[in-house]
């Protein structure tokens, strides 16, 4: 289409020369000098406007040309920067969550649990997550957080809650933040009486978590004695 | 007096013919400029995207050994008949790998792997690394790496027939 144009506007040129010609050759045949020198003015009026035209046509069109470059260009950049970690950041988000919880606390860590003594490596899904939504009102009194409240699980000393912050805020940290990762992990408390308690969030150390474009790890509910669930989400992002 | 005022007016129309001339030169300069800038804008993106394909193609080849290495029967946690557990990796299993495979089967693994360097690398409890296939290329262009976090099963760690579960990551990185 541009092509047409472009040569539409030298074809122009062309035409506009032919008709001079044919024009100037019948007026020196019939017309007076006077007449004659008037019409052309009049004709050199008309052309000179016509010829103004084309020439705007034609920069609009190179204009037009440079701004459709341009936003190509752009599109193709934008493009090439999102489609480039999608591609492996599908899985990592719900492998790292599943792995997460499925962790077994060390020995190392002195995990105590009340009655029974030395607890039996507990998982920090299962155990730990759970107990920290059966103790979380030991753990958060009003606005402040208690650190050592009780728990029926203590490791390294502290509440359940506090146990699992840290030590899912280290294993996230070695992992997801040494690829240069942004994560947020959100565990909710579901119980009877709504609406859901908000038990931990553990974000990246720039603290801006995924607030953009993110992957979700899918809802991982954990079954919690006679009191509800717990529902904990990975967020991953770029 | 007539032939003097043809002979001004030609020079005119001459002149103006010129200036004809000279636009339609300069317009279809413009017009082979842009579509020079057309062409050579084309070959960039035609490169670029040459490019481009070729890391989606690495990066695909990365995503199928990560699928690969992370479904190998000979290092998946096993519950004896029944299903494997899921986004798991028998620790015991892993460390005898490595050597096994030097030894007797490294043409099978690298029909599977080609050009690769496939790296066990465990977080929690104890930083352990363990390098599972080793085949990297003296020379290469590109390298791409995937990371898939695992759990770490470790019966030699357990306690009272419960196994122990760490927390790592399968390190995969192919080479074109």
């Amino acid at each position: 289409m541009t092509f047409s144009y472009l040569f539409s506007i030298i074809r122009s040129s062309f035409i506009s020369n032919n008709t001079k010609l044919t024009r100037g050759m019948s007026l020196t045949g019939n017309v007076s000098y006077q007449e004659n020198i008037k019409s052309e003015k009049m004709l050199n009026k008309f052309k000179i406007s016509s010829k103004g035209q084309m020439e705007i046509m034609g920069l609009v069109i190179i204009v037009i040309l440079i701004t459709l470059g341009l936003l190509f260009a752009a599109l193709f950049a934008f493009n090439k920067e999102t489609q480039k970690k999608v591609f492996t950041r599908k899985g990592l988000a719900s492998s790292t969550m599943s792995a997460m919880l499925k962790s077994t606390v060390s020995p190392e860590e002195g995990c105590v649990e009340t009655y029974i003594g030395r607890g039996n490596l507990p998982q920090l899904g299962e155990d730990i997550l759970e107990d920290c939504a059966l103790y979380f009102d030991e753990y958060v009194v009003g606005e402040t957080i208690i650190p050592r409240g009780y728990s029926q699980f203590h490791c390294q000393g502290v509440h359940s809650c506090e146990f699992f912050k840290n030590k899912a805020d280290e294993l996230l940290q070695q992992s997801l933040g040494a690829w240069g990762k942004h994560y947020e992990l959100r565990s909710d408390f579901i119980d009877e009486f709504p609406p859901p308690k908000e038990l931990l969030v553990v974000r990246d150390a720039s603290g801006i978590g995924c607030p953009w474009e993110r992957d979700a790890s899918g809802v991982y509910p954990i079954k919690v004695k006679f009191a509800g669930l717990v529902e904990s989400q990975l967020y991953v992002c770029d | 007096m007539m032939k003097e005022v043809i002979k001004g007016r030609r020079t005119v129309s001459d002149r103006r013919a010129q200036v004809h001339l000279t636009e339609t030169i300069a317009i279809l300069f413009i017009f082979f400029i842009l579509v020079g800038l057309g062409i050579s804008f084309y070959g960039k993106y035609k490169s670029i995207s040459f490019v481009e394909q070729q890391e989606e193609l690495l990066q695909a080849r990365a995503i199928r050994a990560t699928l690969k290495a992370i479904f190998l029967p000979e290092l998946l946690c096993s519950r004896g008949s029944a299903e494997p557990e899921e986004n798991c990796m028998d620790v015991v299993k892993a460390r005898e790998f490595s050597p096994q495979l030097q030894d007797k089967f490294d043409d099978y693994y690298f029909e599977m792997f080609s050009y690769a360097n496939i790296t066990l690398q465990q977080i929690y409890p104890s930083p352990e690394k363990i390098p599972l296939y080793v085949h990297v290329p003296e020379t290469y262009e590109q390298r791409e790496t995937t990371f898939f976090v695992m759990a770490l099963r470790d019966e030699t760690r357990g306690e009272r027939g419960v196994p122990s579960y760490g927390f790592g990551y399968l390190q995969v990185e192919v080479f074109s």
